[in-house]
């Protein structure tokens, strides 16, 4: 892996590193800048508990490498600390080892973005690539929803 | 039972001061050997010890899993924890409260005023508790906002100069590595080391992208002798299990009638599947070792780990932090033992091990595979003559301990650590294969029987509800049967086999409640199961809907509970929604497949859990007396899920024997 300084914004912030290029976005994210939101479930792109979003869509920063965030808008949940969503997964319950709730809350907030009244089953299918063992499903249905009917105030 | 190992707690830790102590003012802190295993237990017991001292929950820290200050309490069992640590906290915080009267606590700690015991000073009439309901809400909803930002899980720990390790992927439990080529891993960007213990390896590297680099071309590169061979059923494992164990035999067999009918509900091998995985971080410097670890008993990982490593118990510190969820008897002891292995040869850095998804997979304990059957005998009256329940299982116990060195490491050593045999938990503790395996209904003898394959040639270990959940609904089946034989409607035929009112009760709530029918269109049918977890822990009677299509679906379902007093009520109706959506998971979808002895999943792909557009849309109450003692809560549904499913596949599809995962094929091949 070759190093080399990638810059892009992260949370609203420009942020320039350098790390090896082809390193997954996770690490970075992680180890080098700290934000342990992101966390790691497979490696494998199919579990969701690393989705950021990039320009607005979703991606599983285990299975993207740094180049190609390069010159891009990368948004994590660190940067969600006000967000209506937030309040509404807290406020729900919505979670119970809440280890695969960061990436839903990316998820959530890519589609709330786009779709700012979604109904039932466009908030499960922008949710279907997200895991969570624990069952917490219901109560993160309902948390998206609430944070929806929020943001429309 | 409650009673003895609660006079148990109070025996080994007698003082007020083992469990509380107050720190700074305004500050309390609960020592606790239950950990929090994603269960909302350090609500539940923050909740209890704010009431007993009639404090704000604000006030109120947990300092729970340590080895180095606070009571050793066995495991986090989900069902045990609220009922035990719950009462011991009640006890001494209300005998706290009865020393210091209208004085200060924090006054009255400072003098050694609470190094008293807590049964010499309970209060003899009960003290006036303030409502918390307010207090629970906003601690729960402030623990999930710093479970998504903060993280705070053993996996998001940095110390100084940490070093990260994963361990090569062992593709059979038997494997031996017969060669790994050293030097060309070594020269690996990154690489530190490369650690070989005979056939136990490891990667070490300075970063995570770094060392998972290397590890995955350590595991193209590793040569490996394993065993092969084809595919093998859970019942051709289970099948050498000749030894018959009868765990209940009483009652007096009927001389009048003789009609049997079977249910028969039976599961693979399943695993834990958590969302993260399992991950330790050990520490050797001065001959000490301190290890980092969501395992659920710190102590009896303590133990075990000193026993392998052959350090005295006082040379290990073991400190609990959250881990993904937990279900049961995970890897977590095993990649804490590795870690500790790592650390040993490593002497200075911490040393953190995380599993790669496919270890999460395979590496820690499977859950048993295991098959149920009941057999009523009919009498002439319609009621139930005999019931028989015989149960063939893999082994549910193989946790760590003292004088149990059980990691998945320890045989592959150069000088191999073994296993203590496995066994099954006592029934003091509910038992393991046979949970649940006595009905509540009665009748006029009743038989339990067991075959436990101890020697079986695979890890498995204790998951959530053990043995009941496929007890349960072989005892449903057979009752839905039954009634049906006898012409009976199957609530009113369970209703008058019960004694306890109840039992009775949340059965009929739960019918009211969905509109229970037993009609079926052909494409949908709806079931009805009902079980007390353990028969002394929380009732919980579940209806939920099938539909037949592609592959079977379950739109709703509905569950009524009495768990006694509700110390932190949502907290119950989510461990509800959680487990029967696990329980459908396991149900409808899940199996680890044993090919040539070893389990084969690797990836999400082929271990597939349920997805949001497959759960149903779920009803929770609870129906408690809240005047009634806490009962366990932790893993009631899990029984009446599978059994409600089952007698509603039944209605659908005739069978009175099911083998789950009801996947479209296994569903197929079972109703030809
Ligand atoms: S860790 Fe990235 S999808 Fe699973
Ligand atoms: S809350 Fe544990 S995995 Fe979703």
């Amino acid at each position: 892996m070759s190093d080399g300084r990638v810059s892009f914004t992260l949370n609203g912030e420009p942020v320039e590193i350098e790390a090896p290029e082809a390193e997954p976005l996770l690490w970075t994210l992680r180890n080098r800048l700290g934000l342990t939101g992101a966390r790691f479930g497979c490696g494998e792109g199919s579990c969701g508990a690393c989705a950021v979003l990039v320009d607005g869509q979703i991606e599983t920063s285990c299975s993207l490498k740094l180049w190609a965030v390069e010159g891009r808008r990368v948004e994590t949940v660190e940067g969600l600390g006000d967000h209506p969503l937030i309040a509404a997964f807290a406020a729900e319950r919505a979670g119970q080892c809440g280890y695969c709730l960061s990436g839903l809350v990316m998820r959530a907030k890519g589609l709330l973005d786009n779709t700012p009244d979604p109904d039932r089953a466009e908030i499960i299918a922008a949710l279907d690539e997200g895991l969570c063992r624990c069952g917490a499903h219901p109560r993160i249905l309902r948390a998206v929803a609430r944070a929806a009917e929020d943001l429309r105030g | 039972m409650t009673g003895m190992k609660l006079s148990k707690s109070l025996e080994n830790y007698p003082l007020i001061s083992d469990w509380l102590k107050f720190p700074e003012p305004g500050r309390v802190s609960v020592r606790s050997g239950r950990v929090e295993i994603g269960q909302g237990i350090s609500l539940a017991l923050r909740r209890i010890v704010a009431g007993a001292l009639n404090l704000p929950m604000a006030q109120i820290d947990l300092v729970a899993g340590d080895t180095r200050s606070g009571p050793d309490e066995n495991y986090t069992a989900g069902s045990m924890s609220v009922e035990l640590s719950g009462l011991a906290l009640r006890a001494a915080g209300q005998a706290a409260r009865a020393v210091a009267g209208q004085g200060d606590f924090w006054a009255i700690a400072a003098s050694g005023g609470f190094d008293v015991p807590i049964r010499d000073n309970l209060p003899d009439t009960p003290q006036a508790e303030p409502d918390l309901l307010l207090d629970l809400s906003v601690a729960a909803s402030e623990s999930i906002r710093d479970r998504i930002l903060g993280g705070g899980y053993i996996h998001d720990l940095r110390l100084p100069d940490i070093v990260h390790a994963r361990v090569l992927t062992q593709p059979h439990p038997q494997a031996r590595l017969l060669d790994l080529p050293l030097a060309e891993i070594e020269a690996m960007p990154g690489v530190l080391a490369v650690h070989r213990d005979g056939s136990f390896a490891a990667i070490l590297a300075a970063s995570e992208a770094e060392v998972m680099s290397a590890v995955a071309r350590a595991d193209s590169l590793a040569d490996w002798d394993q065993p092969d061979g084809g595919v093998q059923t859970a019942d051709d494992l289970l099948a050498g299990t000749a030894q018959t164990e009868v765990m209940t035999d009483t009652g007096v067999d009927a001389v009048t009638g003789n009609r049997r009918i079977t249910g028969e509900f039976a599961r693979p091998f399943l695993t834990h599947a958590s969302i993260g995985t399992c991950c330790a971080i050990a520490q050797w410097h001065d001959d000490r070792l301190n290890v980092w670890s969501h395992a659920q008993g710190p102590f009896q990982l303590k133990a075990g780990l000193a026993h392998a490593l052959k350090l005295a118990q006082d040379q290990i510190d073991v400190i609990h932090m959250p881990g993904a969820g937990c279900y049961g008897h995970n890897g977590a002891d095993d990649v804490a033992f590795e870690a500790a292995l790592l650390a040993r040869a490593r002497p200075g850095a911490p040393i953190r091990l995380a599993w790669r998804r496919a270890d999460e997979l395979t590496r820690g304990p499977l859950a048993p595979a295991m098959r149920s059957r009941a057999t009523i005998t009919l009498g002439d009256d319609g009621g139930i003559a005999a019931f028989d329940l015989d149960i063939v299982s893999a082994p549910h116990q193989r946790r760590p301990g003292p004088g149990k060195p059980n990691f998945a490491a320890g045989p592959l050593l150069d000088k191999p650590v073994l296993p203590a045999p496995a066994s099954e938990p006592p029934p003091a503790n509910g038992g393991g294969s046979d949970r649940n395996g006595v009905p509540m209904y009665r009748s006029g003898a009743l038989r339990v029987a067991r075959r436990v394959a101890y020697d079986i040639p695979l890890r498995t270990s204790a998951m959530r509800a053990l043995g009941a959940y496929a007890n349960v609904a072989a005892i449903e089946l057979a009752m839905d049967a039954a009634a049906e034989e006898t012409r009976q409607d199957p609530v009113s035929f369970r209703q008058a086999a019960l004694d306890d009112p109840r039992a009775r009760d949340v059965i009929r709530r739960v019918v009211d409640l969905s509109g229970f029918a037993t009609e079926t269109d052909g494409d949908s049918a709806m079931g009805l199961g009902f079980a007390r977890y353990k028969n002394k822990a929380g009732y919980c009677a579940v209806v939920l809907e099938v539909m037949a299509g592609e592959s079977l679906s379950v739109p709703r379902l509905w569950a009524v509970a009495d768990v006694g007093e509700a110390i932190d009520p949502d907290g119950v109706v989510a461990q509800i929604e959680g487990g029967a959506i696990q329980a459908l998971s396991w149900s409808l979808k899940e199996e680890v497949p044993i090919i040539g002895g070893a389990p084969a999943v690797s990836d999400w792909e082929s271990y597939p859990i349920l997805r949001f557009s497959e759960i149903p849309e779920i009803k929770v109450a609870l129906i408690g007396d809240p005047a009634s003692p806490p009962l366990g809560a932790g893993e009631i549904a899990q029984g009446p899920v599978a059994a409600a499913l089952a007698t509603a596949v039944r209605r659908l599809f005739g069978l009175s024997s099911i083998s789950v995962p009801l996947t479209p094929d296994a569903l197929a091949r079972q109703i030809i």
